[in-house]
């Protein structure tokens, strides 16, 4: 914006600053003091406590409390048959529902789900194309395929970059290959979730995706999820799907 | 969707006392309102039990605020510069006009005819939808509650439930009216039946959007990232469909690093709805990168004063650290019992009474009026705010503006207290009369005041000689 409405805001700011107790200001450390005592936390977070079996538990637990569905694959090699099973699963349940939002046509097209193009997903899938690519399920690429409404795919698959089990938050970064509307406009959404990545705090999930990240940079959006969407605006009952997934799976496995 | 204010204007009118009046006598809001204590106070006393470490967190994050708001300009210059260097575009606004202004430029710039915007606090502040409306834009909310509240052309009543006043009866009415492409005899009578028709009217809309618009919980000044927190996902496709995002929000929302975010985040939810964190947190910095499919290509970041700034530096710094939970609305005996249109004012509630007249001055002077000063609002407030205390000071304010004539019998009391004598000499005249008229029924029923203090409880037996004079004569007899 122009030059003048910044200064008259920061000039209102500073002139109102002096106003204050210069007591007060002394006894507040500077900010390059508070720099350092974050980078302090902050090295402690990078290399966190190893508590993989129980950051695991601790994550599946709440968040199958908050209505989300946990499968525990004894492999990476599952994956792609899960991925499969959640998909069959989920037309099954939505077949016979009267809900124009879940109609995915015509009941003999396959059972599409979208997802980005991503270069894990395609290594996780290698040798098993077949079990996600044919008569009645297809994988198919957003936004090619778009994922909008009526007839459109209706499941999307994406891979977290990083959880903490603190409150059962999946950390997904988005890129070229994770693009973020996948993460809400579906209505099933799909994670694949690596279990070397479940950390425990918020800190440690942030770090840890971060430092995977392409070039160490951070993405334009970061998005914590603890769940399905939900509102409690009727009469503050809570109801399932307002605006993003009405169902979240999480597909958890070890990384070969 | 035109014609808005005039109802609030209306409202406005009929002062606190009217308008408290009307929300005491209407059943649906009563009937909507009783849900609170079960909802919010509940749920919020359930999640600090399962969070032993809410107070430290409490503390760290109170100091979080004090450190930020002290370097504030060091802050914001931090901010901006890693904003920018993310492709985003930071503004200023000193007051509502400006920011309206500086949106409405934006939008016009990008030839926008459809906005989808999030629900925002500092929105409904400077009235933004109304008046984007007004410029020829179509503005949808798109939060079920504002999207409510929308239909009706009301304020929210919550700062986190802007429809909590409405029930089942009234949305089903305003649903009807307004989705006439829908068949008129379909069903509507759970819950899931409202929320899965406003999710196929208002998903049409995100996709429609030319821009989005949405509020910010917290601002990161070293990554420049704004953070946006919600429960449906609404402000999440909002800011990463249409190709111009713009993120309304205020400078208080400034912390250092993530680190002091994710403090803040871990007091949030559960102080609001008491879940343990909201569903969706989104840290959204700059505009798309180049390889990205999607995400808007303009980013822009206003921030807006509004009296904010007057705030710093005096007893009211303090409310500068609210970060907009709603623990002091629900459990606030006033708010529970007149909800929030009473208030007059979009932010209503404890947190309102202290707000609203920095904001809105003489209109809402009256607001720290409506409070028991039970101290609720202090215990349960994340940020450790002295609620009841900033209004006291309000009181004060309105209290010398109002002149001699109001003031009289404080200043008559007054002078009678710094007169010992005098004063004992008026208590030996005063005390037997008091005492016998409060014990004559058929007397104080006729006195307005006292008639209306009885009818809910009785009078207390006031002594015919003061504490003073019993304890000397004790003390002799003692002796």
């Amino acid at each position: 914006m122009t030059n003048s409405s910044k200064t008259q805001f920061l000039k209102d700011i500073s002139t109102a600053v002096k106003g204050r107790d210069g007591g007060l200001i002394k006894a507040e450390i500077t900010p390059q003091d508070w720099a350092k005592q974050t980078s302090v936390t902050r090295e402690k977070s990078r290399s966190p406590s190893a508590n993989k079996t129980s950051n695991i538990e601790k994550l599946t637990k709440i968040l199958e409390g908050q209505s989300a569905t946990i499968y525990h694959l004894e492999s990476a090699s599952k994956v792609p048959s899960q991925i499969a099973n959640c998909a069959k699963n989920w037309a099954k349940r939505t077949q016979n529902s009267n809900d124009p939002a879940l109609d995915r046509g015509e009941e003999t097209d396959p059972i599409e789900i979208a997802y980005g193009d991503n270069s894990t997903l395609k290594e996780l899938i290698k040798g098993n194309e077949a079990m996600l690519n044919n008569d009645t399920i297809k994988l198919v690429s957003w936004p090619t395929q778009p994922l909008l409404s009526e007839g459109d795919a209706l499941i999307s698959l994406t891979i977290a970059d990083a959880a903490a089990s603190e409150t059962g938050t999946l950390f997904m970064l988005s890129s070229n290959e994770n693009p973020t509307p996948l993460n809400f406009l579906s209505a099933c959404h799909i994670v694949l979730l690596p279990s070397d990545k479940i950390c425990e705090t918020y800190e440690e999930a942030y770090h840890s995706s971060l430092s995977h990240s392409a070039k160490n940079n951070i993405p334009r959006t970061i998005n914590m999820i603890s769940g399905p969407s939900r509102t409690a605006d009727i009469e503050q009952a809570l109801t399932l799907g307002a605006h993003g997934p009405m169902e979240l799976n999480v597909l958890i496995y070890d990384e070969a | 969707m035109s014609q808005p204010h005039v109802s609030e204007k209306e409202q406005l009118n009929k002062g606190l006392k009217g308008r408290a009046h009307e929300a005491l006598t209407d059943a649906n809001l009563q009937k909507a309102l009783s849900v609170i204590g079960k909802g919010f106070v509940n749920k919020r006393a359930m999640a600090l039990e399962g969070c032993p470490q809410f107070k430290a967190l409490s503390d760290r994050a109170v100091a979080i605020k004090r450190h930020t708001l002290t370097h504030l300009e060091h802050y914001l210059e931090q901010f901006e510069q890693a904003l920018n260097a993310q492709g985003g575009q930071l503004h200023f606004a000193s007051t509502p006009g400006q920011a309206r202004d500086i949106i409405t430029q934006i939008c016009k710039e990008q030839n926008a005819k459809s906005i989808a915007k999030g629900k925002t606090m500092v929105g409904e502040e400077i009235n933004l939808t109304h008046h984007l409306e007004d410029e020829g834009f179509e503005c949808v909310e798109t939060d079920l509650g504002e999207y409510l509240i929308q239909l009706r052309n009301e304020i929210p009543s919550h700062i986190i439930a802007p429809a909590v006043h409405l029930t089942r009866e009234e949305i089903r009415d305003d649903f009807k009216t307004a989705h006439k492409s829908l068949p008129r005899d379909r069903e509507l009578e759970t819950p899931q039946d409202f929320v899965k028709e406003a999710r196929g009217i208002l998903r049409e809309k995100f996709i429609n959007a030319d821009v989005g618009i949405t509020g910010a919980n917290l601002l990161i000044a070293e990554t420049g990232s704004t953070t946006l927190v919600t429960n449906e996902g609404n402000g999440d496709l909002c800011s990463s469909l249409p190709n111009t995002h713009i993120v309304i929000s205020s400078f208080e929302k400034l912390v250092p690093t993530f680190e002091d975010a994710s403090t803040i985040l871990r007091l949030l939810a559960r102080s609001a709805t008491g879940q343990a964190i909201s569903t969706y947190t989104s840290f959204i910095t700059g505009a798309k990168r180049p390889d990205d499919l999607t995400g808007p290509n303009n980013f822009h970041v206003v921030l807006l004063d509004n009296g904010r700034s007057q705030m710093l530096g005096s007893d009211f710094e303090d409310m500068l650290r609210c970060i907009r939970c709603g623990a002091c609305l629900n459990h606030c005996p006033v708010y529970q019992n007149i909800g929030g249109h009473a208030y007059g004012s979009v932010y209503p509630g404890p947190m309102g009474a202290v707000l609203s007249p920095q904001f809105m001055g003489e209109k809402s002077q009256d607001l720290p009026f409506a409070s028991s000063f039970c101290g609720r609002c202090n215990e349960v407030c994340p940020m450790q705010i002295p609620l009841t205390k900033l209004m006291r000071q309000w009181r004060q304010k309105a209290t010398n503006k109002a002149g001699l004539v109001a003031n009289l019998p404080m200043h008559l009391w007054a002078s009678l207290a710094k007169r010992p004598r005098l004063y004992n000499w008026a208590m030996a005249i005063g005390l037997p009369m008091v005492s016998w008229v409060t014990k004559q029924k058929t007397i104080t029923n006729i006195i307005p005041a006292l008639a209306a203090w009885q009818k809910h409880r009785s009078l207390p037996n006031i002594e015919k000689k003061s504490f003073q004079v019993q304890y000397q004569t004790d003390k002799k007899n003692k002796e």
